[in-house]
């Protein structure tokens, strides 16, 4: 809302410069978002908040002012008296269908409109101001009694208006061709002005192009009514549309404003001697008009939940300073007609604490029954494991959710399941139309945008994060590229492979006291434009669960008997897993085996072709008893004859 | 070939091997001399197989001369081997301090992760205790719920991504607290971090920033108790104790009273001003009643943070679109945990 100084010293005397009346209106709710300096003036843009439509006018601001501060004192109105119509009504009939929504139409005449006639100097001057265009005399006039005291009214050209005038609902499907040049089309929630043939306006939001006022327009109908604010909610941004008009009516014109602004377009029609005009009508439909409420006010109330010490009789004043009807015998209350904001007891405490000023509530530190809470566990976990990667050179990332169609960007992290993800359906760019269900395509990017960037010898990203799919789940993913370490000077570094991903999820789980069979994990690897990323996903979620289940940390009793370890070496074919050989070495239920350690894997020269050499040592060591080494021997020998039955291991030398 | 001109040309051997041992400076290249002068087709070989066209005396002279030279060759080398062995341990003593370390293990934590952490820490010495919520929610708990109706005008405040399925993504955190008054009776006091989504992308918006909603209800909460504990934690996390902060009358559809939250800052200019950093209020009775929490016996406040703005003041940040891009230069700066 734009409005000059010297527009509102036409209501109060400011003594005060522009940066205290603005500081004053700010600190009362009424954002100065800028100020800015004309010619002997200063434009004032105020960024009101949606409940306060009483000040989307100068009026408003100005008595918004007074309540402030009664420094700003209201300047005496001029006596005006209601000038004597100069023309008849035209012989339109009108029609009033929509009354819950329209309780009030008011309508008047204005005939003779001369080509010629021009914009008032000091309406022009104002709307410039402000960066309101003209557009014509009338419409100009209207602008102004707008912005002045808050009523938006429409011209129609009374020659192009055929048969009686309906208020009712549109049509599903049909269209009005807007004064905007667009084209809307319409449904039953819309609220339309129409003539016998067409409609000559969506009500409260915008004319008709065929029926607008023109240069050569010679007569003009103009409407001043009041439509129900929650009626017309959302009416014009659905039609992606907004209007100085229906951004008044959404949030709420004074009902007693339609005939304070026609009698005074014809206050000033006269005075400037700009046409002929009738005198004022309206159809009321007094029931569907907004009431006023009564609401009983509690003292006490208001103070305990400001935290002030103020008197019963301050808080009269202030209310009453806002224009509210305040009955000291029955403590009851009553908002004036453009105030719709203030309806329950809560709206009278904002009000009292308002204009007492936020900045004079003193600060009262708490009293706090409430046992001290928790570390919050999910947190504690995250934060550990971003400690982990931030002790081995891993760097943190957050990325938007939002991706796009791209193949990668599709899979489910644990299935690679290619499905239709959970879509937006406003997205703001195909880029970013859908929701992200793993977190390893956002990496790779940040991977190439900063090998683009900087041109690393290595990457290595993290990030923790919901990704969306089936079941929404907070996963930790790691993206690693190129070699393992920054280049330096001592030794040239190893390439990552996928065991570096084992190393990370075993470590993970022992900061958590698991074993990495514990977590829920994938390692792969991904081509993206010629490059190969190999990456880690862990659920996050299901570590979270798995630790607030699991048990404490417990001391398990070791023995400090002598220990025997025996090696072997063998070649077993490539495709048997680690863990299958586990599996036997764990069924042959030697108990004395305390530890199985993989010491190397060999693929290449002299070992033929799919197959494999591993190197397992194992550590025997008996809890009550020295073990010797016969024994050892016999258990070994048991070991490898079931490996050597499941696998037809041969024996390296 | 005579007895004299294989004297010359075994010193003229010796005298090249003398050079190309003392030029040597790495074990490798040793091998490589060795192999050059003693090695299968090196010219002393090719000396003692034309040792056969020689008669007695003549062969066991040139034999003899012959192999004095390869002695002395093979004793140089060994002699450098040890040399070149002592200095290569020669390098292990001569630490030099002032030489870069090998390859670093520290990382980089995102500032906001670390902002958030900072903020959650002081809101939970303040007894608060952290609660999450869905990303993807409902009409009812991002809107409704909050005092916000269908046909509010509120709801054009909020530019919201929605779902095919009719779900949205949240537009700000006060959902989570929806959610904590359905399950939960006062005393309730929590915080609830998380991410949010706004249909918006400029210098001063991304579609997905990060907030912190803070919530109190009790009998007998006061906003002169909220306009301490917002002071509490600004000079907490701004490290200032003489922080100036200003509370201004706002609207938002599920407070009431509402305020907006400035602190003064100095500007790249040295001037004065105030930045909006937050918004809170008093809960709104009606959001209240709709958790079936009696407004007469209980009131409370509720406060929502953006991190990003909180870390942008804190880091000296301009750009807000620089916490998603992810470029080390912009994470590097951040290595302290």
């Amino acid at each position: 809302m734009k409005v000059t100084r010297s527009w509102l010293e036409n209501y109060i005397e400011i003594v005060n410069t522009t940066d205290e009346l603005c500081h004053d209106l700010t600190m009362a709710g009424l954002e100065v978002d800028d100020i800015s300096k004309i010619e002997n003036d200063h434009v004032i843009d105020i960024d009101l908040t949606p409940n306060r439509s009483d000040c989307l006018s100068a009026k408003g601001i100005s008595r918004e002012l007074n309540s402030i501060n009664s420094q700003y004192k209201q300047k005496p109105r001029e006596n005006s008296s209601k000038p004597n119509p100069t023309c008849k009504n035209s012989g339109l009939k009108f029609n009033v269908l929509a009354n819950n929504i329209c309780p009030r139409y008011g309508y008047m005449y204005l005939e003779n409109v001369s080509s010629a006639c021009s914009t008032p100097e000091y309406i022009n001057k104002r709307l410039s101001d402000i960066g309101i265009a003209l557009i014509h005399p009338i419409v100009d006039i209207l602008n102004y009694i707008m912005v002045d005291i808050g009523q938006p009214m429409h011209a129609y050209d009374a020659d192009k208006v055929n048969g009686e005038i309906t208020i009712r609902q549109a049509k599903d499907k049909e269209i009005m061709l807007a004064l905007d040049g667009n084209e809307y089309k319409l449904n039953s929630e819309n609220i339309v002005v129409s003539d016998s043939t067409q409609i000559i306006s969506l009500a409260g939001i915008i004319g008709a192009e065929k029926i607008s006022v023109s240069k050569n327009t010679k007569n003009i109908l103009v409407e001043s009514a009041f439509f129900t604010p929650s009626a017309m909610a959302n009416k014009a941004r659905r039609l992606k549309l907004q209007t100085e008009s229906s951004h008044r009516f959404e949030r709420g014109v004074d009902y007693n404003l339609p005939q304070e602004a026609l009698l005074y377009l014809s206050q000033i029609i006269e005075e400037n001697k700009i046409c002929d005009f009738s005198n004022i009508n309206f159809i009321d439909c007094e029931d569907f008009l907004p009431q006023s409420k009564e609401v009983k006010i509690n003292h006490d109330n208001i103070r305990k939940s400001i935290g002030i010490d103020i008197s019963d009789d301050e808080i009269a004043n202030i209310l009453l300073s806002s224009g509210c009807k305040f009955d000291k015998k029955s403590n009851t209350v009553m908002n004036p007609s453009y105030r719709y904001d203030l309806s329950i007891h809560a709206d009278y405490v904002e009000e009292v604490a308002r204009l007492y000023g936020y900045d004079n509530i003193p600060v009262t530190s708490e009293t706090i029954n409430i046992e001290p809470s928790n570390k919050y566990v999910p947190f504690e976990i995250t934060n550990k494991i971003r400690q982990y990667f931030y002790n081995n050179s891993y760097s943190e990332c957050i990325n938007y959710s939002f991706v796009n169609d791209d193949l990668l960007e599709n899979f489910n992290w644990k299935s690679e399941d290619f499905k239709n993800h959970d879509k937006i359906s406003n997205y703001m760019s195909l880029e970013q139309n859908k929701l992200r269900s793993n977190l390893v395509s956002s990496l790779i990017r940040n991977i190439e945008y900063n090998n683009n960037m900087n041109s690393e010898n290595s990457y290595r990203f993290f990030e923790i994060s919901t990704v969306f799919s089936d079941n929404n789940e907070q996963v930790l993913t790691c993206v690693v590229n190129g070699d393992k370490h920054e280049e330096q000077w001592s030794s040239k570094s190893p390439k990552f492979d996928k065991y570096d991903m084992t190393t990370i999820v075993e470590d993970i789980s022992k900061l958590f006291g698991l074993n990495k069979n514990d977590l829920t994990y994938v390692i792969k690897d991904v081509q993206s434009n010629g490059k190969k990323y190999i990456y880690m996903t862990i659920s996050v979620d299901s570590l979270i669960k798995t630790m607030i289940d699991n048990p404490k940390e417990q001391y398990v009793n070791y023995t400090k008997l002598p220990y025997i370890r025996r090696d072997l070496s063998f070649i077993i074919d490539e495709s048997i897993e680690y863990k299958n050989i586990l599996k036997i070495i764990k069924n042959t239920n030697v108990l004395s085996l305390k530890k199985t350690l993989l010491f190397d894997l060999y693929i290449g020269k002299n070992i033929p072709d799919k197959k494999k050499s591993l190197g397992i040592g194992f550590i025997f060591q008996d809890d009550e008893k020295t073990l010797t080494h016969e024994e050892a021997d016999s258990f070994i020998e048991n070991i490898l004859g079931q490996l050597k039955e499941q696998f037809k291991i041969e024996l390296r030398k | 070939m005579s007895g004299d001109t294989l004297k010359q040309d075994l010193a003229k051997v010796l005298d090249e091997a003398l050079k190309s041992i003392k030029d040597v400076n790495n074990p490798s290249d040793l091998e490589k001399v060795r192999v050059h002068f003693l090695g299968k087709k090196s010219t002393l070989i090719g000396f003692m197989k034309s040792l056969s066209g020689l008669d007695g005396e003549e062969k066991a002279n040139a034999g003899k001369n012959l192999n004095t030279v390869k002695q002395q060759i093979n004793q140089l080398l060994s002699d450098k081997k040890t040399s070149l062995s002592k200095s290569s341990s020669n390098l292990k003593d001569a630490f030099d301090l002032s030489m870069p370390g090998k390859a670093s293990s520290i990382g980089t934590i995102h500032p906001i992760t670390k902002i958030m952490n900072n903020a959650i820490e002081i809101f939970e010495s303040l007894k608060f205790e952290c609660v999450e919520g869905p990303e993807i929610e409902d009409e009812f708990h991002n809107f409704t719920a909050l005092n916000i109706p269908e046909s509010h005008p509120a709801r054009a405040m909020h530019d919201t991504f929605y779902l095919e399925n009719n779900f949205l993504l949240r537009t700000h955190t006060s959902s989570v607290q929806v959610r904590t008054m359905d399950e939960q009776n006062p005393p309730i006091r929590i915080i609830a971090p998380g991410k949010v989504y706004r249909k918006d992308s400029d210098i001063t918006h991304t579609p997905m920033f990060h907030q912190i909603e803070g919530l109190y209800v009790d009998k007998n909460v006061s906003f002169s108790n909220l306009k301490s504990v917002i002071n509490i934690f600004l000079k907490n996390f701004f490290e200032e104790d003489d922080l100036r902060i200003r509370f201004r009358p706002s609207y938002f559809p599920f407070t009431e009273p509402s305020a907006e939250v400035d602190i003064e800052y100095l500007d790249s200019k040295g001037n004065k001003n105030w930045l909006e950093i937050l918004g809170c209020g008093m809960v709104h009775p009606n959001v209240l009643e709709m958790a079936n929490i009696d407004s007469k016996i209980y009131s409370g406040y509720a406060f929502g943070l953006g991190v990003e703005r909180l870390a942008m003041l804190k880091l000296g940040i301009t750009d807000l679109r620089l916490f998603y891009e992810n470029d080390l230069r912009f994470l590097k700066q951040f290595k302290r945990i």
